[in-house]
């Protein structure tokens, strides 16, 4: 492959799994946070 | 409702909305889409359009869906009572769109059982000749293909099992329907990285060609494929997001579901070059020729490869398999979308909802298993989705952006998420997209005026086209007229 091939794969995997990676950690803190929540609450 | 059903947890959300967002399109059509308008630089234009109109748009029918705690109609009715029709209109589009979906994952069940003797090998074209008894156009409708009528049964029930207990049944469901996929689509990537002529292959699918994005055609094409992949313009998000807690996060959920249904497609672009350089390499051909999407790349050109491969039945079952479970996923979330409006407006049971809706499906599909069955499904495609979704999404932008007021939805959406959106979502919604879906809905007209599509008759692109679309309207037109059970469908 090409390098200006290379350099695509690299900056679209990085934008799309990097991005996914940010809001799955994001889903997660706030799930532990709300779980933290309820337990307080109970 | 005194009750609505209600998610088991948020990630069971998630995966049941990335599983109807990721389906076969994501593997037959994304990579083709990249390999036809400028190879890995059609990736900008594709992510700008997940960015500015596919996430925006998502987060508009979850928002609807979750701050009306209804389906499409009924949550179209609770911003004005005129506005109910087009959320019937979208049920309508998704059931005539899932009547011949579920006919190809027949095929798939078909083909499943093909791959332990590979019968393929020796006529790749018997797809099209023995296996479909195709015809010589629409009006000689030959015979019923008796195989494919059982893969139908097959099919329908599954969608029928999954979905007839409701949300909960299939908040279990893709757990295993969602990630099994993406883990066999890995599988056969390795297997195709292996292979040799792979980068060859991979070459065709990466290597930019920067001149394309001077192309109109180039950035319509990437709005067409983020619009039609996200499962946008079905309702069935809206039906989904019904199903949370009014508190749930609308942004990170949008982004994470585009996100992912968008890094799937890009991934198996890399399972299908991988293999189609290797097919191209051992045929002696360049690869442009071996090049095919849809059912020609499933059904024909990729079983071809496969029976070329050591391991070949063991490929050839994973294969389908991946196919069957990206299919599912989208199919039965189509149909729960139409189940939710009907129970939402009539206070009906969902088995029996759910048994009417898959044995009407069963019987429409039947038409789509004859020998004329192929030129069906490709009318009824084309119409549906160039016509059916692009003026549902066209118009949900509309309703919501002008007439509810794009920043009242938005208000909601920051209450309840994590990512704060600003004026740019309203710019998205009120603007980009409409004047973006528009675009493609007037180019479309404007080549169906110019020569009829796919070379088929008038009165076949009457009926299966602008017939069945216009049926779908008056039917949405009278649902929605129609009286509700319940106080909210009154």
């Amino acid at each position: 492959m090409s390098p200006s091939a290379w350099i695509t794969c690299v900056i679209v995997s990085v934008i799309l799994y990097g991005g996914f990676a940010v809001c799955l950690a994001v889903a997660i803190r706030r799930g532990r946070e709300g779980r933290r929540d309820d337990e307080q609450e109970s | 409702m005194a009750h609505r059903d209600r998610w088991a947890s948020r990630p069971a959300f998630i995966m049941a909305a990335m599983g109807s967002a990721i389906g076969l399109g994501n593997l037959w059509r994304f990579p083709m889409e990249a390999y036809a308008n400028g190879g890995g630089a059609f990736l900008i234009p594709y992510i700008v359009a997940l960015l500015t109109a596919g996430i925006p748009l998502m987060m508009l029918e979850y928002a609807l869906g979750q701050r009306f705690q209804k389906s499409a109609p009924g949550s179209l009715r609770e911003v004005d009572p005129r506005f109910e029709m087009v959320g019937w209109w979208a049920l309508g589009i998704g059931m005539a769109i899932c009547a011949y979906y579920a006919v190809v994952m027949a095929w798939c069940f078909n083909y499943l059982a093909f791959a332990f003797t590979q019968p393929w090998k020796e006529n790749p074209q018997a797809f099209f000749d023995s296996f479909l008894g195709l015809t010589k156009g629409p009006g000689a409708l030959g015979t019923i293909q008796w195989p494919a009528v059982v893969g139908l049964a097959i099919t329908w029930a599954w969608i029928y099992w999954i979905i007839r207990k409701g949300v909960l049944r299939v908040g279990k469901v893709v757990m295993i329907t969602v990630p099994l996929p993406a883990l066999l689509t890995v599988i056969i990537a390795i297997r195709g990285f292996t292979l040799p002529g792979a980068m060859e292959g991979l070459r065709y699918y990466l290597t930019p060609d920067f001149n394309a994005l001077l192309n109109a055609k180039t950035w319509l094409s990437a709005y067409a494929q983020v619009f039609f992949s996200l499962s946008l313009g079905f309702g069935i998000l809206t039906a989904y997001a019904s199903y949370l807690p009014k508190r749930s996060d609308v942004t990170n959920n949008a982004f994470l579901t585009g996100l992912a249904d968008a890094g799937y497609a890009y991934f198996a672009g890399f399972a299908v070059f991988s293999v189609l350089g290797y097919l191209a390499q051992v045929q002696g051909v360049p690869v442009e020729s071996v090049v095919r999407g849809g059912p020609g790349l499933a059904f024909v050109v990729y079983p071809t490869a496969i029976s070329l491969m050591p391991l070949a039945p063991l490929i050839g079952v994973l294969f389908f398999i991946t196919l069957l479970t990206l299919g599912i996923d989208s199919a039965f979330s189509i149909v729960e979308g139409a189940v939710a409006g009907v129970r939402d407006k009539w206070n009906l049971s969902q088995g029996k909802v759910t048994t009417w809706f898959c044995m009407v499906g069963f019987l429409v599909g039947l038409v789509f298993t004859t020998g004329a069955g192929l030129y069906w499904l490709d009318i009824v495609d084309h119409w549906m989705n160039e016509y059916g979704l692009v003026v549902i999404g066209l118009a949900e932008c509309i309703l919501i952006g002008w007439f509810f007021g794009a920043a009242k939805l938005k208000e909601y959406i920051n209450e309840v998420s994590d990512f704060r959106v600003g004026w740019w979502w309203d710019f998205f919604i009120k603007w980009l997209t409409p004047i973006a879906l528009g675009i493609a809905l007037v180019v479309n007209i404007a080549g169906e005026m110019k020569a009829a599509y796919g070379g088929y008759p008038t009165w076949a692109l009457l009926a299966g086209g602008w017939g069945l679309v216009a049926a779908i309207i008056v039917l949405a037109a009278v649902l929605a007229r129609l009286p509700g059970r319940t106080k909210e469908g009154a």
